[in-house]
């Protein structure tokens, strides 16, 4: 079964081999010299008091890289694109499993060596994309960009080892149900994108009940909350009513009269007068030392899916007629 | 036909029906071993449904399949490793050459007869190393038939199999296949819509219409059963008496009667003749139901 397997895919291995180790070289290598020029100047601004070239690493040199790498979280759907959804659908296709069928190997043993090999390259390909991304990464989450932002969180780490594996098993699943590539293929776009955005914006934020901060507002500064991801809050006037909002991560707002000697130009001394005046602010957040347990939980219901996605496809292939 | 024997096909009450549709009605069909039965019937008659129930492809709604005593069951290594199928269009992997399906066959095959595969697409001039899709439809037949002997099955089930070839590849192929029969202990049902397709090859017959069994034994008992009666135009109520009569046609003066004696028949004022089997397949076509010619009668 497993040569079977490499006859039938050996061109296709070949192809993604390459491309996926393509984008690992250029990843590493561009990672490798970023990260060096990042840790000179990080001497040189220790050693000579010369920060400037640090600011750098926030814009321009990477922005090309900077803006393809979250690209990545494409990577699962071409693969369950081109790895899962012919890969049943094909044979219905050009009406080969009535051949391997009707050879000596029991269907259920062809079945389970397919979807096995195809959802283990899977996860290598993942693997591999996911950790060149978060080789890649490290400079820029060493900076204390937040790395809950979801062009990050959805490209390092394990997710999209998990991501590749059910977009795999999503294409295998409605390609068994379907037996067309082409509406298989359609059904895993979508499918994927629609379960990856309603997890992001309704779910994610809610894997663990989220922590709330009572401080005075001038402490309302990226450094404080440093990695972790920011729901915003409320500002409270010296009586502890709402007298505003926090919103996003630095933005705020006040909707009633404040001292007018507060009503300066610069945002950090209205933020130092209003604090000195009592005002403060509650916000929610979930801490940066949370980020591996939300990887791990969002990677575990990624992969609970597959299970069942492949236990439909089973199902589909052992109970219906050929 | 005695108990140590048992039919290589058999079949009982066997139904299929895809929602509303019915593509096989109460089938009952005994193939002995050893034979080549043609499956004969028009387009939606039912013989793919009936030939992919049998290779455990299609499980039926009702009744029930044997081969060769084995309830059809893809999950049945040793019932897989008895059978060979050959699906209408030959489904083939059209990137992989003619070598990577013989090897393939090996790898999915605990017995397989690589050798006699290659020296057969040897022997017919069809290069082992180009892809699939680069051959020539009789080509594809015939690598797809040459796996399937590969096999080395005990029971062939073939769909259409010389449907799309020209007559000099379908004379290769039947040849091909009279070659295997030969060979040892094989029994083969193949489908066609035309019975001239199979006539030259086959000794058993199973006729389907409209997705029930019409006739079903061997070919020479089922022509030995019928007549043909040429004469003077008469009243045909006292052979219907004894006989059935499956056509008549008249002319003004003159009747010919296909019947199916069920008994002996003398009567001088009738000429007798033995029947063609196209003529008779033709004439239990379109039949109702109850008429019909199966070996179960003919014992």
């Amino acid at each position: 079964m497993t040569w079977l397997v490499w006859t039938q895919y050996r061109r296709q291995f070949t192809y993604t081999a390459a491309l996926v180790g393509a984008l690992a070289v250029l990843l590493i290598v561009t990672g490798a010299v970023m990260s060096s020029d990042y840790h000179s100047a990080l001497a040189r601004c220790g050693t000579a008091r010369d920060c400037g070239d640090l600011g750098l690493f926030q814009g321009s040199g990477w922005s090309a890289l900077t803006t393809t790498v979250p690209l990545t979280v494409g990577v699962p759907v071409l693969l369950g694109v081109f790895w899962g959804a012919p890969l049943l659908a094909g044979e219905y296709e050009q009406g080969t499993q009535q051949f391997v069928w009707t050879q000596s190997v029991p269907r259920r043993r062809w079945l389970l060596a397919k979807v096995g090999w195809a959802l283990a390259a899977a996860a290598v390909w993942g693997s591999v994309v996911a950790a060149s991304v978060t080789w890649w990464s490290r400079t820029e989450n060493a900076l204390g960009h937040h790395r809950f932002d979801p062009f990050k969180f959805d490209v390092q780490g394990v997710v999209p080892v998990a991501y590749a594996v059910f977009a795999v098993a999503l294409g295998i699943a409605a390609g068994a149900v379907l037996r067309r590539t082409l509406p298989a293929l359609g059904v895993t776009v979508a499918g994927f994108t629609t379960l990856l955005l309603v997890l992001q914006n309704f779910v994610r934020p809610r894997y663990l009940p989220e922590k709330t901060a009572n401080l005075p507002l001038s402490r309302l500064h990226g450094g404080l909350f440093s990695g972790s991801w920011q729901f915003g809050g409320q500002v409270l006037d010296p009586s502890g009513k709402v007298a505003g909002h926090v919103i996003g991560g630095n933005d705020w707002n006040v909707q009633q009269a404040v001292p007018s000697r507060c009503l300066v130009n610069d945002p950090d001394r209205v933020r130092r007068c209003l604090s000195a005046d009592g005002y403060r602010m509650v916000v929610h957040y979930q801490p940066a030392s949370r980020y591996w347990t939300f990887q791990f939980i969002e990677a575990g219901i990624f992969l609970a899916l597959a299970a069942v996605l492949v236990f439909i496809a089973y199902r589909c292939i052992t109970r219906r007629d050929a | 036909m005695s108990m140590a024997h048992p039919p290589a096909v058999e079949t009982r009450g066997l139904t299929k029906r895809f929602g509303a549709r019915t593509a096989l009605e109460d089938c009952r069909i005994e193939v002995p071993a050893g034979r080549v039965s043609a499956l004969i019937g028009s387009n939606g008659a039912g013989k793919t449904t009936l030939l992919r129930t049998l290779c455990g492809l299609a499980r039926p709604s009702e009744g029930e399949a044997a081969v060769l005593g084995r309830r059809p069951d893809p999950d049945d290594a040793a019932f897989l490793a008895d059978i060979g199928f050959l699906a209408q269009d030959v489904p083939l992997y059209r990137r992989m050459t003619a070598a990577d399906h013989i090897a393939l066959g090996g790898h999915l095959n605990a017995r397989w007869d690589a050798d006699a595969a290659r020296e057969r697409m040897g022997a017919l001039g069809i290069p082992l190393d180009r892809p699939v899709a680069r051959l020539s439809g009789g080509q594809r037949t015939q690598l797809a038939l040459a796996l399937t002997l590969a096999k080395k099955p005990r029971v062939l089930l073939l769909d259409e199999p010389v449907a799309a070839l020209d007559p000099l590849a379908r004379h290769q192929f039947l040849a091909a296949l009279s070659e295997a029969v030969a060979e040892g202990d094989l029994t083969v049902l193949m489908s066609s819509h035309l019975v001239h397709d199979l006539e030259r090859v086959s000794d058993h017959l199973v006729l389907l219409d409209a997705s029930r069994v019409r006739m079903a034994g061997d070919i020479d008992d089922i022509l030995a059963r019928h007549r043909v009666l040429m004469g003077p135009r008469h009243d045909t109520t006292a052979i219907e008496r004894d006989h059935t009569v499956v056509k008549a046609t008249h002319t003004a003066r003159q009747s010919t009667l296909l019947v199916r004696m069920d008994g002996p028949f003398q009567d001088p004022r009738w000429e007798v003749s033995e029947p063609d089997l196209e003529e008779l397949i033709l004439a239990y076509m379109g039949r109702s139901p109850a008429l019909l010619a199966t070996t179960g009668e003919l014992r």
